[in-house]
């Protein structure tokens, strides 16, 4: 399913010499055990896009301090999340309420904390190597929420890194599982090299997102206002970005098909503009030959729906047989554009 | 197979609809540069009071009985797997690059820099073995029916226009001066696509006579030019522009194998192809381009693409003859 996830986000670097950022205020803790205190186990609550309804839906990533303040986790962790909360492997529980940056393109977000967390802060390889192949052979520790019940650690080494485009990846051989998103990808040297997002089971790989690409994705939240979660994530008053919009007339029993080529991951919407009365709708996500998620339109809305990762989806309009009359209107199709939301 | 790796801790209720939302009248669908407003009903920022709008709704249900009274929503009850997927699809509307990284790709369809660094002697091969120059049109369009010539001199002219980009890509001048002077003799080809396509096929024609490669003369061709089809063939005629994407976005597939190919690339190729598709139910040819823009996909999508391979199959695509002449 992640196929082209892989590809396009590969791209995996290593940092040679540069970057850094220094940390420290770690306390009595050792350089080996540092991670203890940098690694939070989140646990979100906000809901999941299901057409025209939502439903409210729990899950558990994982992040990292970047500052006393600052986390970093995945876009697919803090989207739709309207609480979120974290806590260290020392018991200590962390409250976010507000998102600095998302960049769902490179599946980072930015997160910013009332409570400081005196002092730790994490090193972190900000500026890209010369060569980033050259991080290949490195030994590396991963962090994650496995499973949601509490921080893991997990040993490898970085086997590669990928880029396409402006997509960068580094690919590494810790055997990191289902949340561990948003976590810590360190080098033997405590330093931040990754943020861990995706897996390919078939290949045994693990995907991060480079630091330096985080750093990217920092430097701009710490120059935005940010929005408090619930003013970003609120399910009512959607921004959309429409890529197009066309006229349909359908006949009882005709459908329309619009396959989207999805980017990355987003929450794709269609919007039904009716113009004739009494002519419900049904609509249905097809990925393949299956039916992700069906239901029925009799008013003007839109629907919406998120997506596990890039790939085609199809939405579907059909008029239903049972039906006596034409059905026509406008429908609108894109994303639902979560950003537009932070100042 | 990837999988992300959140954590689902548990799904509770379903509950209704904050989402649902009245659209306003009017100008409700911007372009995607363009904020658009929606009204929704206060009633939805409230769950309980959003739980009824799932609820099915009567729409003019008169409820004296007549004979012929037409059926409404409120007999209409939730679909069945097969009430979705067994209608008979009669349009088609390919929806290329979605996401929150959609810009970048697109714009980075004009990555001029990383083909000076590859070995361009396959693309230079496939380019002269396949440049098919179109001749004069003749009549014929409508949705939905047998491909004529007129179909297949739109489809050959959008894959010479991305073969002229591949031209400029490759810093090829001379070459890219003279295709750029036969597609500006056949330039009436386009008469039926819009305006916005139309201009980023003539931007690109005129900067290549010109010897220019600048934003303004066709650096962002293929994603203005695959956006115009897309959008042109919302507005119609959706046949042509059908057809000129499908062109566009095979020639552009020659210049992505040559740099070690790309996914978002070859994603957009599913739309386009099933589109063909379903239009194939009514005729014959468009299934057989479908297929070549699927292997050409799949080979965009390997380790090591090659632009040999991806240029036969753009070969095989302009041997495909109309289904009438």
């Amino acid at each position: 399913m992640f196929a082209a996830w892989v590809v396009r986000y590969a791209g995996l670097t290593r940092n040679l010499g540069l970057a850094l950022i220094v940390t420290l205020g770690l306390g009595a803790c050792s350089p080996a055990n540092q991670w203890r205190d940098q690694t939070l186990a989140l646990k979100a609550k906000g809901y999941a896009f299901k057409g025209t309804s939502v439903a409210p839906v729990g899950w558990a990533g994982s992040g990292v301090w970047i500052d006393e303040h600052t986390m970093v986790t995945n876009a697919h962790v803090a989207t739709r999340a309207l609480s979120l909360q974290g806590v260290d492997d020392r018991g200590r529980t962390f409250t976010f309420t507000k998102i600095m940056a998302l960049d769902s393109s490179n599946d980072i977000a930015v997160l910013h904390a009332a409570r400081g967390n005196d002092g730790v802060a994490t090193e972190v390889l900000e500026e890209r190597p010369d060569d980033p192949k050259e991080l290949r052979g490195t030994k590396v520790l991963a962090i994650g929420n496995t499973g949601g019940q509490g921080l893991s650690v997990y040993n490898g080494q970085v086997t590669n890194y990928l880029k396409r485009g402006n997509y960068e990846n580094i690919v590494h051989s810790a055997d990191i599982s289902s949340g561990s998103s948003g976590g810590p990808l360190f080098d033997d040297g405590g330093r931040l090299i990754g943020i861990n997002k995706s897996i390919n089971l078939r290949l045994r790989q693990s995907f991060a997102t480079p630091a330096w690409v985080v750093n990217r994705v920092l430097k701009k939240g710490k120059r935005n206002g940010g929005a408090t979660l619930k003013e970003a994530f609120q399910p009512s008053k959607l921004p959309m970005a429409f890529a197009v919009k066309r006229k349909f007339c359908l006949n009882p029993g005709q459908k329309i098909v619009a396959p989207i080529a999805v980017v990355g991951t987003a929450d794709i919407i269609a919007a039904v503009q009716f113009q004739t009365e009494g002519t419900p709708l049904f609509f249905g996500l097809v990925r393949g030959s299956s039916l992700m998620s069906k239901g029925l339109l009799t008013k003007n809305l839109f629907a919406a729906w998120g997506t596990p990762g890039p790939g085609v989806y199809a939405v579907v309009l059909v008029n239903p047989k049972k039906m006596t009359k034409q059905a026509c209107g406008i429908v609108a199709l894109g994303r639902v554009a979560w950003e537009q939301r932070l100042k | 197979m990837n999988s992300i790796l959140n954590h689902k801790i548990g799904h509770t209720v379903v509950a209704a609809l904050a989402v649902v939302a009245m659209m306003t009248a009017g100008p409700a669908f911007a372009g995607s540069k363009k904020k658009t407003k929606v009204r929704r009903p206060a009633a939805t920022k409230k769950v309980d009071k959003a739980a009824t709008a799932d609820k099915k709704t009567p729409v003019a249900a008169p409820p004296a009985p007549a004979i012929a009274v037409p059926v409404v929503a409120e007999a209409i009850s939730a679909p069945t797997d097969s009430d979705i997927l067994e209608a008979e699809t009669v349009a088609v509307q390919p929806v290329l690059g979605v996401g929150a990284g959609a810009n970048v790709a697109w714009y980075n369809l004009a990555n001029y820099a990383a083909v000076a660094k590859v070995d361009q002697s396959e693309a230079k091969a496939a380019l002269a073995a396949g440049i098919v120059m179109p001749k004069a049109a003749e009549k014929g369009f409508g949705f939905a029916g047998a491909s004529d010539a007129k179909d297949m001199r739109v489809l050959h002219y959008g894959i010479s226009l991305s073969y002229l980009f591949v031209r400029m890509s490759l810093r090829d001048v001379a070459k890219s001066k003279d295709a750029a002077e036969l597609l500006k003799k056949s330039a009436s080809l386009l008469a039926d696509l819009s305006p916005e396509a139309r201009g980023a096929a003539m931007d690109l024609v005129l900067g290549a006579s010109q010897g220019k490669r600048t934003a303004a003369s066709g650096k962002f061709f293929l994603a203005e030019a695959l956006k115009a089809g897309m959008r042109g063939v919302a507005a119609g005629p959706q046949r042509a522009h059908g057809y000129y994407m499908a062109g566009i976005w095979a020639g552009g597939a020659l210049l992505y194998a040559s740099i070690g190919g790309n996914e978002t690339y070859a994603d957009m190729a599913e739309p386009i192809a099933i589109m063909l598709d379903k239009d194939a139910s009514f005729g014959g040819s468009d299934r057989e381009i479908a297929k070549h823009l699927r292997v050409i996909a799949k080979e965009l999508k390997a380790k090591k693409p090659s632009a040999r391979a991806v240029g036969l199959e753009i070969l095989a695509i302009q041997k495909i003859g109309a289904d009438t002449k």
